[in-house]
């Protein structure tokens, strides 16, 4: 199969004009740009990434471009567009490539519900998935990037897919989203690893992404069973605490944590009822990431 | 013939209930709020989902729960309990002729 690398710049951009398909785990997408850092962005991130063939069925149409030709000169602006319709206001066309993955974000999040989506990174070792569910700030994400950058496979770092069908997690492995401190942590952590551009004075802060490991996309396809639900937060010069959280309390902090537990109905609550009764819950406070890479690779052993 | 009225309490019959050792969570399906409970409360929910109950058969399960209780803190219990599930709408009260 085809993957995005084969492409020559010049090819990803001509493709990229008319619609470029290619597929993120469940999803097939269509991206249509002629903005030159969404496409390096999709070079440099994306370049893994299988290419749909030309009658697969296309889950999520995405446009990105400037809202008028003045727009394009003056305090320049990009849209992202779903299906014809631009959900959000126009952000400055610095942050086009932020504006793609958060667009994409949304897209997933709001259109398919035949997954328990739980705002959370999940990451996968020796068949067991574990999950860390959190708030901006919380450190899942730098969490998610160390590990998968020490032999953990990544499913995605910001959206857990629970398949209401068998109870797996189905991965839709993206470029991790890091945000202000943790680029430069990450960047020292893992050197080697491929990052896009560094975009400041977002409504997030500084914002950068990391590509994901290429084993993690190739892997695609293939689910995960649910193994630990961890509630991790960052304390700076915290010790590193793993603390037992019972169930109950955990299916509440999850729910709340998930985009469509409400729009689920009962359905919603048997499947994180189910997710609650398969995983071993706990609290996990850190600042060290060392420490907490050795934690979870023993746990997971 | 001599008609007394006693009023009775019934859960929600659209309820789901999930438990783990001493912790019950509660789904309305009527508001589509979920619940963090205790046994206690979990388990007397769960019983009146089945079937209504009166003040005084709730009693009967308590005492049988809390055997050591004196019936004046068992008296409080049900009195914050019908409060408190009442104005969740978790519990429904209803008037019966006996």
């Amino acid at each position: 199969m085809n993957e995005i690398i084969s492409l020559s710049a010049k090819n990803l951009r001509r493709q990229a004009n008319s619609g470029l398909g290619f597929q993120l785990g469940p999803f097939n997408i269509l991206l249509k740009t002629s903005i030159e850092e969404v496409t390096q962005h999709v070079q440099r991130l994306y370049a893994a990434y299988p290419l749909t063939k030309d009658h697969d069925f296309i889950d999520f149409y995405v446009d990105l471009s400037t809202p008028s030709i003045i727009r394009r000169y003056i305090k320049p602006q990009v849209n992202f567009y779903f299906d014809g319709y631009a959900p959000f206001k126009p952000l400055p066309y610095i942050q086009a490539a932020a504006m793609f993955e958060w667009g994409l974000n949304w897209c997933i999040a709001n259109h398919s519900n035949q997954y328990l989506i739980i705002h959370a990174a999940v990451v996968e070792r020796n068949g067991q998935a574990f999950i860390f569910p959190g708030t901006p700030g919380s450190g899942k994400s730098t969490l998610c990037a160390a590990l998968i950058n020490s032999g953990w496979r990544l499913l995605s770092d910001e959206m857990t897919l629970l398949s209401m069908a068998d109870g797996q997690i189905y991965p839709v492995p993206r470029p991790v989203s890091l945000k202000n401190q943790s680029i430069d942590i990450i960047r020292n952590f893992a050197p080697n690893a491929l990052y896009g551009q560094t975009v400041k004075d977002t409504a997030k802060g500084t914002v950068g992404h990391m590509a994901a490991p290429e084993r993690s996309v190739h892997l695609s396809n293939t689910p995960a069973l649910p193994s630990k639900l961890i509630f991790p937060k960052y304390i700076a010069n915290a010790e590193t605490q793993l603390i037992a959280f019972s169930k109950g309390r955990a299916m509440l902090s999850a729910a709340e944590n998930s985009f469509n537990y409400n729009v689920l109905g009962a359905k919603g609550f048997e499947s994180m009822g189910e997710l609650i009764g398969r995983c071993d819950c706990y609290e996990f406070k850190y600042s060290q990431l060392e420490e907490a890479i050795s934690l979870f690779t023993q746990m997971s052993s | 013939m001599f008609v007394e009225k006693t009023k009775t309490y019934l859960a929600q019959h659209k309820i789901r209930v999930l438990s783990w050792q001493d912790e019950f969570v509660i789904y309305d399906q009527l508001s589509g709020d979920t619940h963090l409970l205790d046994r206690t409360s979990g388990e007397l929910l769960s019983l009146l989902s089945d079937n209504a109950m009166t003040r005084g058969q709730i009693q009967e399960q308590l005492v049988t729960i809390f055997p050591d209780n004196e019936s004046q803190e068992i008296d409080s219990y049900i009195d914050s309990f019908i409060a408190r599930f009442n104005s969740l709408g978790l519990l429904s009260e209803a008037t019966q002729n006996q």
